[in-house]
Parts: C-alpha cells; structure tokens; sequence
C-alpha cells in the first residue's frame, strides 16, 4: 500500500552543513507524517557519476526518476527543493492541488509562457485528467523548486528528456535546468499539453520577486527561495522563514 | 430610315440561331455533364481523395517515399521515372492483393526543410501526415523509393504482426555501433512501437515500421529539436538515422518500445551496398532463401538504380513463373 504523494528532496552538502540540511528534512518529515505521505530525501553527492559534469542543480532530475523506481506503485511525486519550505502544514497538496477538481481552479490556460516573444501559450482546451506535470512559472520562467509528475509512462519519457546530453552540454540551458524545460515546453508539443501551470500562490510563493503577485504572504502553502543563489543570501532567507514557521 | 426587318423573318432569324445554339440537345447535355462527373471523380481519384479517412479500414499503410529531390536541384532522369513508376507498382500490387493502404509520399526538396531553415527531419512530417490521413490504420510500413517487394505472397501478419514476441528487444546480438547494451530504467514490459534493422554501419531506415501510440507521438515530437540540432548537424550525415541513433543511446524510454529485425528479415541489400561485407550472409539478398524485400541502399552513389530495379524485376518474375497459365 503505496502512499499515494512522495515528495523528493535533493541536499547538498556543500553548501550547507548537517544543522542546516536537518531543519528542511524536518520541515518535510512533520508534513508527511501529517498527511501519510512519503519522502525520498538524497544527497546530491550520489548522483555525481550521473551528473558528469553538470552543475548540481540537475540533480533532481535524476534523483525523480530513481524515486520512481524506489516507489512505482505512488501516484505522484513532489519535487521540494531543499531551498524551499512547506509553510502550511495543514494543506493536503492534494486536496488543494492535485485532485481533478482542485487543479481546474488552479491550472492556468491560454497562458503565455515565458519568454512570451516566442508567443506559445499554455493549450486552450486541457482536460485536467491529461496532465502530467504541475509547475509555477514566475516572471524569469519555471520554478523547478517546487513541480509535481504523475507516475505513468509520460514521467519516464519527460525525465529522459529533460536530462538529455545535449541540452547539458548546449551553451544556453547547461547550466539551468529551468531554463531548459522552457526549452521543451516551447518546441515539444507532446510534453506542452500534458503540462498545468499554476500561479506561483498555489504551489511557490517566493521569497523575492520583480513581480508583487508572487511574493510569500502568510497563508501561502509554499515557499521558495528561487533566484537566493544569485542573491547569496540564502541561509539568511532561510532562517527568517524558519523562525516564521517556528513561531506559528 | 433603316427598314425594319418584318416580324417574320426576325423570328426566322431568332429560330435559325435556336437551332444551330441547341448543338447540344437536351440528351446531350445529359451525356456532356455525365461526362464532366466522371472526369471530375477521376482526378478526384488519381489525386488519392478516396483513400482518404472515411474509405478505408485498413490496419497497414504503405508509405512510399517517391519523387526523392523532385527535380529542384537537377532533372529526373527517364531512368529515374522508369525506375520510380516499376517501384510504385510494385506496391501497388501487394498493397491490393492483401488490402493494405498504399500512400505515395512526395519527397522533394522543400525550403524548410534546408539547413537554415531546417523545422524537423522531412520523413518524419511525412509519417506524421500519413498517420492523421489514416486515423483508422494501426502500422505504418516505410519504404524508401529503390526497394523492391520480392516475395509479395507473404503478409505482414504471417512475415512479422503474429510473431512479435521473438523480435530482439535489444542489441545484444547485433551492435555495430557499440551501443552499451543495457542502459537504467528500461522498460521490457512496453509493446513494440517500432521495428527497424541495422546494415553494416548502423539503423538503417530504408524499410521500417511504426505503430500509432503515444509513445510514436513523442518520438515523432521529440525527434528533431533545435538545441540538438544546433550541436550535431555537422556529424548527423544520415539526418534522421542518426538522430535516432543518438537517442536509442540516450534515452531508457525510447529503448521500451524499439525492436530490432534481422536486415534480411524487411530489408536486404544488393550487393553493391555494403560492399565491404561481400559474402557475409547477414546482409545480402539470396535467393535461395527468397528474401521478402530488397533495398537498392545507395544505389545514386555511383551504381545505376534503373539497372538494378530492372534486375531484380527480372528476377522476381523468374521466381514466380506460372508453370501453368494460371498458377
């Protein structure tokens, strides 16, 4: 009997040390025992070979794709980055998300993806029941901090893909994995209209934004720390949400 | 003042010009539109109308591809329409004798699909097209031009459909490119979606099959992407072929749904091509063993395609000699 969520964490250890990497598998542990979900919580470490030379942040891809195969019997599967965290515990994902009923609210058709120059928007007519993929977009474009896959075939081809050598070693996307599944949403038909996009507010609020309507206010479900690389200011950002959390 | 004509003979006029205006009498007009339905529906029908959707229930479609450059770049040659119109009749009779569907593809050279310009691998629109112009049939066969069917009375049910369970999911036996031959993730338990043969140097996709599913969409989706295309194009001389090369060495889904045909089994080669090999019997067309198809494989580069379309017609009609006037 399979729990029907698994959320998968990739850690780094070295960015961070073993204080910090606790709190965020806390963070998980108390919402999965909360809801009956499962984790698959790795170090990046492990998939270095997998890697080659790819910058850590590829990592979740096949970090998914083993949680698949260590769990093939869940439904779905919550990519959680470690710079991330579940701000409210009491929202089941997928009451609030994942069920037919509550992605028709949220999914967001006829939306232009970004960058909008390429004018490819989000398919008109989806059923909810085709999709496969649930991600935020923000205004610099995927939020791969926080997604959901369903478990079927379309996960093991969209995995392949989106890891392909090419687009590692394409001087454009090598370093962003975000970037890249831009890339596909935009060229590849097949992985576009099984894709929901959801506002930020549903599944990524984050922490800082050009755009207001992005931004974390209390009560949102999730936070993320998108861009805090770029930023350096990610444990600082961390721990101001933390103590938030704490408090509540 | 001019001089009326009198009433009489104005009517006289009027019924002289009736007369020789109704040249075509009311059961000629009925012949002469009858005729102009039927010429109507002729062309209607050499331009492939009726083998339109709605027609046909066939579960195999014979895609052909013809008209290979069509003339853009340098004249055809009365060789090459000789060599192009025995091909096509060749199809054209197995595809009846065992009710499959027979779509002739036009081929030729077209803008987008030229470097600068290049949206996707032109083969693989074509496989597209077809399948929405048959959303009822279930395979697709495609046959480049110089191949020739050797030994129609055998079905592609009797030949492959009923026997899919033997076919190699894997190179283990045959891997010239040095693939490595177990990769994560793959998934035996998937149906077959496509079978193709390897020659000495690789895939070849002279002579392949797919199945309509959602996994041939993603392939006919994923196939060509620009980022790829950008980096490779240089080393991708064979295009398509070695596109899909690439993949099958990539990627675990793609893998799942791939089995592998002995070359002989859909696609065996004259003896010009693969003419390193001379003499290994993994490749070559025998007679003795009366292969199902021959693929004249590069026969434009320096052999004579018409020559040897003809031999193998010659042979072909040696093999299935009526020894008596009807069987």
């Amino acid at each position: 009997e399979a729990p029907q969520v698994i959320i998968v964490t990739a850690l780094d250890t070295e960015r961070y040390n073993n204080d910090h990497l606790s709190k965020v598998v806390q963070n998980r542990k108390d919402y999965a025992e909360h809801h009956g979900y499962g984790l698959y919580i790795r170090y990046i470490t492990d998939f270095e070979n997998t890697l080659d030379s790819s910058p850590s942040v590829w990592a979740k891809v096949p970090m998914m794709r083993a949680a698949i195969a260590q769990y093939p019997n869940a439904k779905y599967f919550w990519y959680l980055d470690e710079d991330a965290l579940i701000m409210d515990e009491q929202k089941d994902i997928y009451d609030h998300i994942l069920k037919p009923e509550a992605l028709e609210k949220v999914i967001r058709r006829n939306a232009p993806l970004v960058p909008v120059e390429y004018g490819i928007n989000t398919h008109q007519f989806t059923s909810v029941d085709t999709i496969r993929l649930i991600i935020a977009q923000s205004v610099t474009g995927m939020l791969t901090s926080s997604f959901v896959l369903v478990n079927d075939d379309f996960a093991s081809y969209f995995l392949d893909i989106w890891f392909d050598r090419l687009y590692r070693s394409h001087s454009d996307f090598a370093n962003s994995e975000s970037r890249t599944l831009s890339h596909i949403l935009l060229w590849h038909r097949t992985v576009l209209e099984r894709t929901a996009l959801v506002s930020t507010k549903a599944l990524a609020s984050l922490s800082q934004s050009f755009a207001p309507y992005d931004l974390y206010t209390e009560g949102d479900f999730v936070l993320s720390l998108e861009g805090c690389l770029g930023r350096e200011s990610c444990l600082e950002e961390f721990d101001k949400y933390w103590t938030l959390l704490e408090q509540s | 003042m001019p001089q009326q004509p009198s009433r009489w003979r104005l009517n006289r006029q009027k019924l002289f010009r009736n007369v020789h205006g109704l040249f075509l009498t009311r059961r000629r007009q009925s012949i002469a539109l009858l005729l102009i339905a039927f010429m109507v529906l002729f062309i209607l029908w050499t331009a492939g109308f009726f083998s339109w959707s709605p027609f046909t229930s066939s579960k195999v479609v014979i895609i052909l591809a013809t008209n290979q450059g069509g003339g853009v770049k340098r004249w055809k040659k009365p060789n090459e329409w000789a060599t192009e119109r025995s091909s096509i009749e060749n199809k054209r009779r197995y595809a009846r004798r065992w009710n499959y569907e027979l779509a002739v593809k036009d081929c030729s050279e077209k803008k987008k699909y030229s470097h600068e310009f290049r949206e996707s691998w032109q083969r693989i629109d074509v496989i597209k097209q077809t399948m929405r112009q048959y959303p009822k049939a279930e395979w697709f066969w495609w046959l480049d031009l110089n191949t020739y069917i050797m030994e129609p009375q055998i079905s592609l049910d009797e030949h492959i459909f009923n026997h899919l369970d033997s076919v190699y999911r894997t190179v283990e036996y045959f891997n010239v490119l040095n693939f490595t031959v177990d990769i994560p993730y793959v998934d035996y338990e998937q149906p077959i979606n496509m079978l193709i043969t390897q020659d000495c140097g690789g895939f070849n996709l002279g002579s392949f099959l797919i199945r309509r599913s959602d996994w041939t969409d993603r392939l006919l989706d994923f196939w060509w992407d620009p980022a790829m295309y950008e980096q490779k194009h240089m080393e991708w001389e064979h295009a398509e072929q070695d596109a899909l090369e690439y993949l099958y060495s990539q990627h675990a889904w793609i893998r799942s749904s791939v089995g592998f045909l002995p070359l002989r089994k859909i696609n065996s080669f004259p003896p010009g091509a693969c003419s390193q090999y001379a003499g290994n019997p993994l490749f070559f067309y025998d007679q003795k063993d009366r292969d199902f198809v021959v693929n004249m494989a590069g026969c434009d580069f320096g052999r004579d395609c018409y020559l040897e379309m003809e031999a193998y017609k010659e042979l072909d009609q040696l093999l299935h000699k009526k020894k008596f006037w009807l069987f």
